[in-house]
């Protein structure tokens, strides 16, 4: 018998008005596993991340975390939502925290976790993504690569049962994406769940244990990373791939 | 010189009559902070109608910013002090009586509030729909979310403003000596009616606002100036 998956995705559609972003996208996530999505723009992976944790309310589908339901109200959802750590391509730290501010806010408020505990445990997140001497510091002072990797400590901060990352190095600058995906690399290998919607081609296929290419709101091809990478079966993903490797 | 700019210019009477002067200007400060207080809280209640998701909360909202912000606060003055009460009387079948200084907070505090509500709405929705959606995606309640992200980061931007407007509202409480609330400007006209030389007392009363308000809203300038550097540096 499998193990009950992180996360079970069913046929999940999601319409903005007459436009339909995806069109039924079903899969699991076993827990410790990393998934991740690739695709052109517009090809709904954001939408069908910001989905899974309801920052979108899907069409219809469903979505099971460790085999439960995300069900609809609204208090429950925010209970489904403290599992799932949720990264941002625009790292979306609140300016107005410090560094440790913003990793110890949600433990407090949300979790109910005592002031001095969530001081301990934002200092085991931020030394796992090697930024333990900034916590004084506000975000405005720091680099883009060092907030992320911040976000990266608060949605650590909650513990969650899965990690989401939507294009976690997109709105970096070139030097400054490895920093960010070095500490993805080593969450990975840590055993955490991990949903990354990405267009690093490189890390899709050495990090995660299976990859999904969506196109036009379905999965087009979804396989071990070597087979999505070295004989993709669909001609769209062949195509997307070989102008993203050129 | 002539006689009577010199006498107009003579700090004297002002000073003789200072304690009794003092304590109007106390009363000026009594009003305003009141009044304030009126202001933010209406003002915040009618920024979030105003930005609500449903539609008649938002003509809800509306509606108060119009009608308050419209209003001059003189009349509201009146208005609030002598036709209010008549109104609520009929409605609860009882007299009903507004001390001066109630009717003057009611009516500046709701003025104000028009404005301060637009002033809270610009500044709620500035923050980046991000900034929510991390405070959602980590179980953040609603209620949480406003009190701990929206407010915080609210309150620092639209200070420059808001010192604006208290400015505003304080030289706004000058005109409340109107219904007899004792401020500066109720007892310099008192002071007036029995010496009889209007000049010198409205020329250091306009001196002593002027000192008051400039003292005041400056430092407070520089203590927001200083505290929004360190986030928007």
């Amino acid at each position: 018998m499998d193990a009950v998956p992180a996360i079970r995705v069913v046929d999940l559609r999601k319409s903005f008005g007459a436009l339909e972003v995806l069109r039924g996208v079903s899969f699991d996530v076993p827990p410790g596993s990393v998934v991740s999505m690739i695709g052109a723009s517009g090809s709904g992976k954001s939408t069908l991340l910001r989905c899974i944790n309801r920052l979108e309310t899907p069409s219809a589908g469903e979505v099971y975390i460790d085999g439960e339901p995300m069900g609809g109200r609204l208090s429950d959802i925010s209970r489904m939502r403290r599992d799932l750590g949720m990264v941002f391509q625009q790292f979306n730290l609140w300016p107005h925290m410090t560094v440790i501010g913003n990793v110890i806010e949600a433990p407090i408020r949300v979790r109910g976790m005592r002031r001095k505990e969530a001081l301990a445990l934002a200092e085991e997140c931020l030394a796992r993504v090697h930024l333990s001497e900034k916590g004084k510091e506000y975000p405005a002072r720091l680099s883009g690569g060092q907030m992320q990797r911040v976000a990266i400590a608060r949605a650590l901060a909650m513990q969650p049962k899965a990690m989401l990352f939507d294009e976690p190095t997109s709105s970096l600058d070139p030097e400054l994406t490895d920093e960010v995906l070095t500490v993805m690399r080593e969450l990975a290998s840590d055993g955490t769940t991990m949903i990354v919607v990405t267009h690093e081609m490189a890390f899709a296929r050495e990090a995660s244990d299976r990859v999904l290419f969506l196109h036009n709101g379905q999965i087009e091809e979804e396989g071990l990373p070597d087979q999505v990478f070295g004989a993709p079966r669909s001609e769209r993903c062949r195509q997307f791939l070989s102008k993203k490797l050129q | 010189m002539s006689d009577a700019l010199i006498d107009a210019l003579n700090p004297a009477l002002f000073w003789e009559y200072r304690l009794v002067l003092l304590r109007g200007l106390a009363f000026n400060a009594y009003v305003f902070f009141a009044a304030a207080a009126v202001a933010l809280l209406i003002g915040l209640a009618a920024a979030l109608l105003r930005v609500n998701r449903a539609r008649p909360f938002r003509w809800v909202g509306t509606l108060h910013v119009e009608v308050f912000r419209n209003a001059p606060d003189y009349i509201m003055i009146v208005w609030v002090h002598f036709v209010l009460p008549l109104l609520l009387g009929k409605l609860i079948g009882q007299r009903v009586e507004f001390s001066p200084f109630v009717s003057a907070v009611i009516a500046l505090g709701f003025v104000y509030s028009g404005y301060f509500a637009e002033t809270f709405r610009a500044g709620i929705q500035s923050i980046p729909q991000g900034h929510l959606d991390a405070a959602r995606a980590c179980g953040m309640g609603e209620t949480t979310i406003l009190v701990r992200i929206i407010l915080p980061q609210v309150v620092r931007r639209m200070l420059p403003e808001a010192v604006n407007q208290f400015v505003s509202l304080f030289k706004a409480t000058t005109i409340v000596s109107l219904i007899a609330v004792p401020d500066l400007m109720y007892q310099v006209s008192m002071v007036t009616q029995q010496e009889m030389r209007p000049l010198p007392l409205y020329t250091w009363a306009a001196l002593t606002y002027f000192v008051v308000i400039y003292l005041v809203a400056g430092s407070l300038r520089r203590l927001s100036e200083h505290w929004r550097q360190k986030i928007y540096a």
